[in-house]
């Protein structure tokens, strides 16, 4: 709709004096599903103003659902969006042509909590799970939990609330009676008491969760700004995975929390989940679509090739940088 | 010839506005436009082709229609649960504002206590309670026909203290000067020629009633038109979007023209009060 | 008369707050459901000095004041045009009434995908609710000025241009007017839906977040702010009213 999104924008522009911004850095947007852990490469890279270094000033916007978010890419006003592949196949059945190039977690480390008084999966029978959006990794990672937990879906009440920290608000007011949690409100959650009813992390399903996403269109025409955001954000995940104390300032800063346990958790599990190459998992991939319709989805086009585009990747490892970076940046033990 | 299209001028005006109108939309969506313009534009009448998860298109969404009519048949309890909020909410309101717009216009005492509620709930954009309503009794039926009763409430009650106001003084006056007491007074004038009023109160509140269908089901999951339009807008379904759009628009329609036709009816068979 | 006025509405309205105050105080109905008066303050006096609290009011007027200020350019001309043009109307009456029959914001899932989570998407749907009332005030100030005054008018043999100009468009200016009121309200609708669907700022994002969080008092704080919003748009459009009345010349008046 961008066609439609210009004629708009233009109008307004004749409306509000336009300011101008004399900046060398070309902007870039992205747009992150929530606050997670998984979008710290992002973070890190503006933090540490690795994306000046490419040439790039980025922005990025809290969308507060990852399906609420691909529906912004689409719209043109993001160039990019950090988010999971379940949201992209579902854009892409109904006409989208999203590519997710990179990730940063190859499985799902989600797990759903209930508040304390809830102690086994039957009891939640009619209560409130809170979700992020309707379509998105947290939609989807409730499905496939209540099917493990031999509940379906209809048995609970789902309801949009927003990001993690949003739903793990909500469930400490009593709004909601479980919700899909991921660091670092896993661990607040459990020093709060709250019920792990079911880790999806642990059994370590092959998944990509979180990664970055733009429409083919761009990928071809903006290929060079793509890959300079790549890069300074594969920078920023080495810079985080090597400078520990780094990152977990930004931690303390960006989830505005001094509890060590806590930062210490969502440190660990970026580690754990941070591919280095940052490559998106076929496996994954395949494991996506086949849960998708697991849980009732229709799928569009099972070929892998057809949502993921590792050439952005495969580019940067050809050319050496990722060597480079793992020099840069050496990984202490 | 020329006289049948001026004695159906409208309603032809109207088929032409709508069909060209069709035609365009799913022309932008195949691509019509970008090929017939493709020589006078070159590559930039590509532009002139937007994706169907953009604009869906006429013959999309009538497909998906069909299918949630006929097919699948999901359609139907979305309506169900849409059509009882609806109904309950209205109800509710008419209930409530009825009476105390009665009141207030026949006792001014009373209209002047009520006066600073009303005029700020008014001035309110009433969905602004929804976060409140949802703390209070969750996002089920009640959440979502509260919403609808504070949306559809004040313009029936306004309309009941017109009613009320408007009343020839005149015919109190008879009738007080035959010892009529209030009760009396209520059931043989004021009732009768608020009638109107209430309609046109009604009328209004049947459109709030339909803004609160679409807003009262944003959070929840449970089935209802304004759900399934959220949902299939979150998995980019923009026909089925479409389709729930429609409904609401039939249904509307529907709706206020029924209200109209008892209107009009009334108005036939109430005597000239004030003539 | 007026006194005994302000003196009811008045004390109804501080018995209210008191009894509300006391309520939530003496824990007769949980204060984090209801709230108080003075906890309400308390979190507007706290909101008021955070620099976010004045993003979100910044972001919620630019919806409002975009949208429905580019609804007016849209909606008057446009509403004239049709009430001039019967063939035009005809064209144009399925859209009208179809638009006026769905609640617009029934197109946020629609307007999102469009126009992205920024200020745009609010911008449209403020735009849509608020451009329908307006036109079909317009439309119908034209239709019924001159079913009223043009036969007198021709009988004069004044052009047709002339008697737009000095007798339907002067005529159709109370009707725009009531027209505008109503649109105020559908716009200031269209903000908080709009927000409370998707958006990253906002009073209404503030509301949805105070909600999510259970923090009443701020919840409430952000409802007052609509609510004083909306005494605000009436009052200035009812000002614009009078002055225009003034202006205008008293056409169907006695002379």
């Amino acid at each position: 709709m961008r066609v439609l999104r210009r004629w708009f924008v233009l109008a307004a522009a004749i409306l509000i004096a336009p300011m101008a911004r004399a900046d060398d850095l070309a902007p870039f947007k992205i747009g992150i599903s929530a606050p997670v852990v998984t979008i710290f490469p992002v973070w890190m890279a503006q933090a540490a103003g690795l994306d000046a270094k490419e040439g790039l000033k980025v922005e990025s916007i809290s969308m507060e659902g990852g399906s609420r978010g691909v529906q912004v890419l689409l719209s043109g006003e993001i160039q990019a969006m950090h988010v999971g592949l379940a949201p992209v196949i579902q854009a892409n059945k109904q006409g989208a042509d999203l590519r997710l190039v990179t990730s940063t977690a190859n499985t799902i480390p989600i797990t759903l909590y209930a508040s304390p008084t809830i102690k086994t999966a039957a009891e939640l029978k009619g209560k409130i799970v809170g979700i992020s959006t309707f379509g998105s990794e947290t939609d989807v990672a409730v499905s496939i939990a209540l099917q493990r937990l031999g509940l379906k879906r209809d048995d609970v009440i789902v309801s949009q609330i927003g990001g993690s920290s949003q739903r793990f608000g909500a469930l400490i007011a009593g709004r909601i009676d479980a919700a899909p949690l991921l660091e670092p409100t896993i661990t607040a959650a459990k020093e709060k008491g709250f019920t792990p009813l079911l880790d999806l992390a642990a059994a370590n399903t092959p998944w990509i969760f979180d990664g970055v996403v733009v429409i083919d269109g761009y990928l071809k025409q903006h290929r060079d700004a793509l890959i300079h955001f790549v890069r300074a954000y594969i920078a920023g995940a080495y810079l985080a995975l090597s400078d520990v104390d780094k990152a977990k300032a930004l931690i303390a800063q960006k989830y505005k929390t001094n509890d060590p346990t806590v930062i210490d958790a969502t440190y660990n599990d970026f580690k754990r989940l941070m591919p280095h190459d940052a490559a998106p998992s076929v496996a994954g991939a395949e494991n996506v679509i086949a849960q998708l319709q697991a849980i009732g989805l229709a799928v569009g086009s099972k070929n892998v090739n057809d949502y993921l585009d590792p050439s952005i990747i495969e580019g940067l490892k050809k050319s050496g940088y990722l060597d480079e970076m793992a020099k840069a940046y050496p990984l202490k033990q | 010839m020329r006289r049948f299209y001026l004695q159906h001028e409208r309603a032809i005006l109207g088929a032409v506005g709508i069909i060209a109108f069709l035609i365009l939309w799913e022309g932008f969506a195949r691509g019509w436009w970008a090929e017939l313009l493709q020589p006078l534009l070159g590559p930039q009448a590509a532009r002139l082709q937007l994706r169907p998860i953009f604009i869906s298109s006429p013959t999309r969404i009538a497909r998906a229609a069909f299918d949630m009519i006929f097919v699948t048949g999901a359609i139907w309890k979305d309506f169900g649960w849409s059509g009882l909020e609806f109904t309950l909410g209205v109800a509710l309101a008419l209930a409530i504002g009825i009476p105390l717009g009665l009141a207030a216009g026949w006792y001014r005492r009373l209209s002047y206590a009520v006066e600073p509620f009303l005029t700020a709930l008014n001035a309110t954009p009433q969905v602004a309670f929804l976060p409140l309503l949802i703390l209070w009794v969750g996002t089920g039926l009640a959440c979502r026909v509260l919403i609808i009763v504070l949306l559809a409430v004040l313009p029936i009650a306004i309309g009941a203290v017109a009613a009320v106001r408007t009343v020839d003084a005149r015919l109190i006056r008879v009738a007080r000067s035959f010892s009529a007491n209030d009760a009396l007074l209520f059931r043989s004038i004021i009732l009768p020629s608020s009638v109107p009023f209430l309609l046109a109160g009604a009328r209004l509140a049947v459109g709030r009633g339909m803004i609160g269908i679409v807003v009262g089901e944003i959070y929840g999951s449970a089935a209802g038109i304004g759900a399934m339009m959220n949902q299939a807008g979150s998995r980019f379904e923009t026909d089925k979007v479409f389709v729930g759009v429609l409904a609401i628009a039939v249904a509307g329609v529907g709706l206020v023209e029924g209200l109209r036709r008892i209107e009009r009816r009334v108005e036939a068979w109430r005597p000239q009060v004030a003539a | 008369m007026k006194l005994e006025r302000y003196l009811i509405g008045g004390g109804t309205l501080l018995v209210f707050l008191l009894a509300w105050e006391l309520c939530a105080d003496s824990g007769a109905i949980n204060p984090l459901l209801i709230s108080s008066p003075s906890r309400i303050a308390e979190a507007g006096a706290a909101a008021m000095s955070d620099p976010d609290f004045w993003t979100d009011v910044r972001v919620s007027a630019n919806e409002f004041i975009l949208g429905y200020v580019a609804a007016i350019i849209v909606g008057v001309p446009l509403g004239l045009l049709l009430g001039t043009s019967r063939r035009l109307s005809y064209i144009f009456a399925p859209f009208v009434d179809t638009l006026n029959a769905v609640p617009r914001v029934a197109l946020l899932p629609l307007l999102i995908i469009w126009f992205g989570i920024g200020i745009w998407s609010k911008v449209a749907v403020v735009f849509l609710g608020a451009v329908i009332p307006i036109l079909i005030a317009a439309l119908s100030g034209v239709n019924t000025n001159e079913a009223r005054f043009v036969a007198m008018a021709k009988s004069f043999s004044a052009s047709r241009t002339k008697i737009f100009l000095s007798i339907i468009l002067p005529g159709t200016v109370p009707y725009i007017f009531t027209g505008l009121k109503y649109a105020a309200g559908r716009a200031l609708l269209g903000v908080v839906v709009g927000e409370l669907y998707a958006s990253t700022a906002g009073v209404g994002r503030m509301i949805a977040d105070a909600g999510n969080m259970f923090q009443t008092d701020t919840l409430f704080f952000g409802v007052l702010i609509f609510t004083a919003s909306g005494l605000v748009v009436v009052a200035v459009l009812d000002r614009l009213e009078r002055r225009f009345e003034r202006w205008r010349p008293g056409v169907g008046a006695p002379t």
